[in-house]
């Protein structure tokens, strides 16, 4: 039970909500989980909400921080598995935004006893172009530039945060501040967390997918354009494929109504089946 | 209270919740060569880089609609010519007549590629100009890495040892290294493996090369040493010193024909003498008939001491291959002072070699080169006693390894302003003096790994130390000297 305790602080669990059925948030890269501060209202009533962050964000515990095993989106799909484990949850409904529905995917395909129904916000197996077949969006160049622009405000980083911790340490209130100092993650996690994100291809797991799953597809997403949620609905068995009205790539933070409102109606389709 | 944002000195940019830009300032638009009607109205995308959008929507957008703010991000714009114009972006989400805004204010930061270019680029105009010296210099320069194998050769290496750069790359440098030496070489290296450390480094050391053509010629060698990631290099920077050897050689015979002049006069006054003892005998011999046993005694003796001085002039006369052998400093001595005796006894000059028998006075050295230096220390000794007086020549040994000789004269004495300039090339004090002598003296003395030292005192005498090496001790008893 020790082991489980500690994943709950190690993860920053958090559980509200008044309903049985469990669904679970999993924040995407950039920020943590209070990003879901909009959306999750919507299920307060129905449904156990789960959300927590991966080790590195938000209040998680970095001791537990290994740059090996974040490396690559399976260590985080490992978290996933993790948190469901400690809390004893099975066929959850998860979702996620941005890389966290690969890593959903990549989860429900290792232990699918975890998982009822995959949301998907934003996804992409691939950013990378691939010529002539797959169009990501992005060319290597742009991927490395990212990484430069990161390391870049590592200072802006270290300028913000950093008298803020350490004036903090004889303040009870640091939790307080740190909390509203979320997206403020380690610019070096950030971008060890943003190679295994933005150089991935998992576009051979989207057939190995069991459980059913909800695309949900932005206008004018720079990040997962159109071409690349549609990629995904036709290749992934059991996918259904929304598109929203919502613009870029954070529909839960721009238009949180609309996104809850997508959730709720593909959920509710599924009780009537 | 209105702003006009066209007077803004920064950039400034208003984004919808969405991401629309609502407004934008001239300044901006100037910035990344854009028209107004180009950008209003239209998502932020269209005026940022591939990376920067990527950035915008994962970190800005979510930071700005949840923390309210974003201070400072190093940012990029997308600029009409396609260049990249890097910015510090700084923005706040703020409520304007009931609509959720982000004011955004940019701030232009150097451009980096502009500078990493130009950084480059002067960081390869070093280089070359590196490269030019190291090409262009007039002496050998050649790199080699931890295992001493070649890594870099230049024009004056190709020219010096033969090898053409592609030949000797990758190469040990044993190459260049003569056979006699290469065992001295190895252990070189082995030491300096070991301990990083070798005798040569930082100073100049005197060596030999070897040609590809397998000819071997004198080399001044200055090695160096530095580490890059953690590996040792080596920089070997080699001069061809044959023809300063030359110059050196000549000098040297110069100074021996100048001595062998000079001693000319008083060995042919020395010969005369015993071949009219011979002539005189003879012609009573022959006029008798018969010969007596003693005169035959005298006639071998005198020839004998002919001989003897006619083999020392020639030996110093002649050019000599430079061998080094071990010789007994105390039988040389003696050897000299016969030399120099009829010189002594024409100056009213008494020498007198004190050497208690135990002290060792076996050295490693050439033997003409020594003789040379003592009979210029006689010289110079008869020269200052005019009126004649005692010269002591004492040896000691100081410690178990060197030998100490001392050559006391009872002359005039070296002011001390004439002391100080002693031994500089053609400085001299005699009227017949070429300046040279004591410069030979003290460039042999140092090529047998000793030193020099002259004491003296006005009217009282001037005193001549010379610390050698000892050689090591002859299984068999004292080679002699002739």
């Amino acid at each position: 039970m020790s082991r489980n305790i500690n994943i709950i602080k190690r993860n920053d669990v958090k559980i509200t909500g008044f309903g049985d059925k469990p669904i679970i948030f999993a924040p995407g890269f950039g920020c943590d989980q209070r990003m879901w501060r909009y959306v999750t209202p919507a299920f307060k009533k129905d449904y156990r909400i789960i959300t927590f962050d991966y080790v590195g964000a938000g209040k998680t515990d970095l001791r537990f921080y290994d740059s090996t095993k974040y490396s690559q989106l399976s260590g985080y799909a490992q978290d996933l598995i993790d948190v469901l484990a400690a809390l004893q949850l099975q066929e959850a409904i998860f979702v996620g935004h941005s890389v966290s529905s690969m890593i959903g995917l990549i989860a429900s395909i290792q232990d699918p006893k975890y998982f009822e129904r995959l949301i998907m916000i934003g996804p992409s197996p691939c950013y990378i172009n691939d010529p002539p077949d797959y169009a990501g969006g992005f060319e290597i160049s742009a991927l490395e530039g990212l990484v430069d622009m990161m390391e870049k405000n590592y200072i802006q980083w270290a300028n913000q945060f950093a008298p803020m911790i350490m004036k903090n340490v004889d303040r009870p209130n640091l939790s307080e501040e740190l909390e509203e100092s979320f997206c403020s993650t380690d610019p070096n996690i950030a971008v060890n967390f943003a190679r295994a994100t933005f150089f991935s291809d998992n576009r051979k797991d989207l057939s190995k997918a069991t459980v059913p799953s909800l695309v949900l597809q932005c206008t004018d997403d720079a990040i997962a354009p159109t071409e690349v949620g549609e990629y995904i609905h036709h290749r992934m068995p059991g996918s259904e494929i929304r598109f929203m009205k919502a613009t870029g790539h954070c529909p839960h933070l721009s238009h949180p109504e609309e996104t809850a409102a997508l959730i709720k109606d593909y959920l509710s389709k599924l009780q009537d089946i | 209270m209105n702003i006009d944002i066209n007077q803004m000195p920064c950039g400034f940019l208003s984004l919808s919740a969405d991401g629309i830009i609502q407004s934008i300032n001239d300044k901006l638009l100037d910035w990344i060569i854009a028209e107004r009607s180009n950008t209003e109205g239209r998502q932020v995308d269209a005026i940022l880089t591939e990376s920067s959008k990527i950035f915008y929507q994962v970190y800005i957008y979510p930071m700005m609609k949840m923390h309210g703010k974003v201070e400072e991000m190093y940012f990029s714009l997308k600029s009409g010519d396609g260049s990249e114009v890097p910015v510090l972006f700084n923005g706040v989400c703020c409520e304007r007549d009931g609509v959720i805004v982000f004011d955004c204010i940019l701030i232009r930061t150097v451009n980096r590629h502009k500078l990493e270019h130009e950084l480059l680029l002067s960081k390869k105009a070093a280089q070359q100009a590196k490269q030019s010296i190291v090409e262009s210099a007039i002496d050998a320069i050649i790199l080699a890495n931890q295992r001493m194998k070649i890594i870099a050769w230049n024009k004056a290496a190709e020219e010096l040892f033969g090898y053409y750069e592609q030949e000797a790359i990758g190469q040990d440098m044993e190459i260049i290294v003569p056979e006699h030496l290469i065992e001295t070489y190895r252990r070189g290296v082995e030491r300096l493996c070991a301990t990083g450390q070798t005798m040569a480094i930082g100073r100049m050391v005197e060596l030999s090369g070897l040609r590809k053509d397998g000819t071997e010629f004198p080399a001044e060698i200055s090695l160096n040493c530095w580490q890059t990631n953690g590996e040792y290099y080596w920089s070997a920077i080699i001069r061809d010193i044959t023809e300063r050897k030359k110059t050196q050689e000549l000098l040297l015979n110069s100074e021996k024909l100048s001595l062998a002049g000079q001693l000319a006069a008083s060995i042919a006054h020395e010969i005369r003498n015993p071949l009219t003892a011979i002539k005189g005998f003879h012609q009573l011999m022959e006029s008798e008939g018969n010969g007596n046993p003693y005169y035959f005694e005298i006639l071998t003796d005198e020839m004998n001491r002919i001989e003897l001085i006619l083999n020392e002039l020639l030996l110093l006369a002649k050019p000599q291959a430079k061998q080094l052998k071990q010789v007994n400093l105390r039988a040389l001595l003696e050897q000299v002072c016969i030399l120099m005796e009829s010189q002594m006894h024409l100056h009213n000059i008494e020498v007198e070699v004190k050497c208690e028998q135990n002290v060792p006075t076996f050295i490693q050295c050439n033997e003409n080169q020594m003789k040379q230096i003592f009979i210029n220390f006689l010289k110079n000794a008869i020269e200052a006693m005019p009126n004649g007086g005692q010269v002591i020549i004492m040896a000691n040994n100081i410690d178990g390894d060197s030998v100490l000789l001392r050559i006391i004269d009872q002359g005039e004495g070296i002011p001390e302003g004439r002391l100080k300039r002693i031994g500089e090339p053609f400085y001299t004090t005699k009227e017949k003096g070429t300046g040279l002598g004591l410069m030979v003296c003290r460039k042999i003395i140092e090529d047998h790994q000793g030193s020099l030292n002259i004491t003296s005192r006005l009217n009282k005498g001037t005193t001549v130390e010379v610390l050698l090496p000892l050689g090591e001790k002859p299984q068999n008893d004292v080679p002699s000297v002739n």
